[in-house]
């Protein structure tokens, strides 16, 4: 095997990888747009004027900073940055932190003071979509975190980093479905 | 290397400024606009078009750019 038949084959392990992670992007997709569409089909576009529009705004600029700070990350390491990865990828790692105490610690225990419940009307909605998120959110923190250590085990090089690339394509997507949740949730009238 | 970091970390700046611009003018659609629906709709597309391109990479899966 020739050092060109090593290199095609490596670059054709990371196409199927790319691939495969688009398809699973696409499939998760489809829970979301269900989400979207139910929320509609249901309210059309009646949003509660009690929703906290400040907080949804700020947790809307922290996920666009975290997007910032993954792809600098993914960006470092491709330049054969070790600390800048480590660096963008904690901060990534505490922007979603800070997103999902946001949610979950301070939407979620307001809102049903506002008549936004769970149980009924635009809570179910709201609720499920923001909760399905959330739980997204949680996962790529995780993902985040794990890769982080074995950024620091020196994991990953200019020439590997799959690992990198997987998980902050991943967080974009959690990036992407906010960008259309936030709006249906919080920006209509 | 440094020359092509510093070109990466520019792209990212660039998109990251215009996401955030463009959250600021659905922001401000929302408050000024009575049916502010496909204004909503449009800057989203945009925002998410920005985000699969500039930070996904999606032209990736047709093309042999960015191999590692």
């Amino acid at each position: 095997m020739t050092t060109s038949d090593v290199a095609h084959a490596t670059y054709n392990k990371l196409a199927i990888n790319r691939l495969g992670l688009w398809l699973f992007i696409a499939s998760d997709s489809m829970i979301f747009i269900i989400l979207l569409v139910a929320r509609f089909a249901l309210f059309g576009t009646y949003r509660p004027p009690e929703l906290n529009q400040e907080l949804g705004f700020a947790l809307t600029v922290i996920l666009l900073a975290s997007s910032l700070t993954a792809y600098r990350a993914e960006a470092s390491i491709a330049t054969g940055d070790r600390k800048g990865l480590q660096l963008n990828l904690l901060l990534t790692a505490l922007f979603g932190t800070a997103f999902l105490l946001g949610v979950i610690g301070l939407e979620w225990p307001e809102a049903p003071h506002v008549g936004i419940v769970p149980q009924e009307g635009f809570g179910i909605s709201f609720f499920s979509m923001t909760g399905l998120h959330a739980f997204h959110v949680l996962t790529g923190v995780i993902m985040l975190i794990l890769v982080y250590l074995n950024a620091r085990r020196g994991a990953y090089s200019a020439e590997s980093y799959w690992g990198v690339e997987g998980t902050v394509k991943y967080w974009h997507f959690v990036d992407l479905v906010w960008v259309f949740f936030y709006p249906a949730l919080y920006l209509l009238k | 290397m440094d020359t092509e970091r510093a070109r990466k970390m520019k792209i990212g700046w660039k998109v990251g400024g215009a996401l955030a611009v463009l959250t600021l003018i659905e922001f401000g659609v929302a408050i000024g606009v009575d049916q502010p629906l496909a204004w909503l709709a449009i800057v989203a597309f945009g925002k998410a078009g920005l985000i699969a391109e500039y930070f996904m990479h999606i032209s990736q899966l047709w093309s042999s750019e960015g191999g590692h």
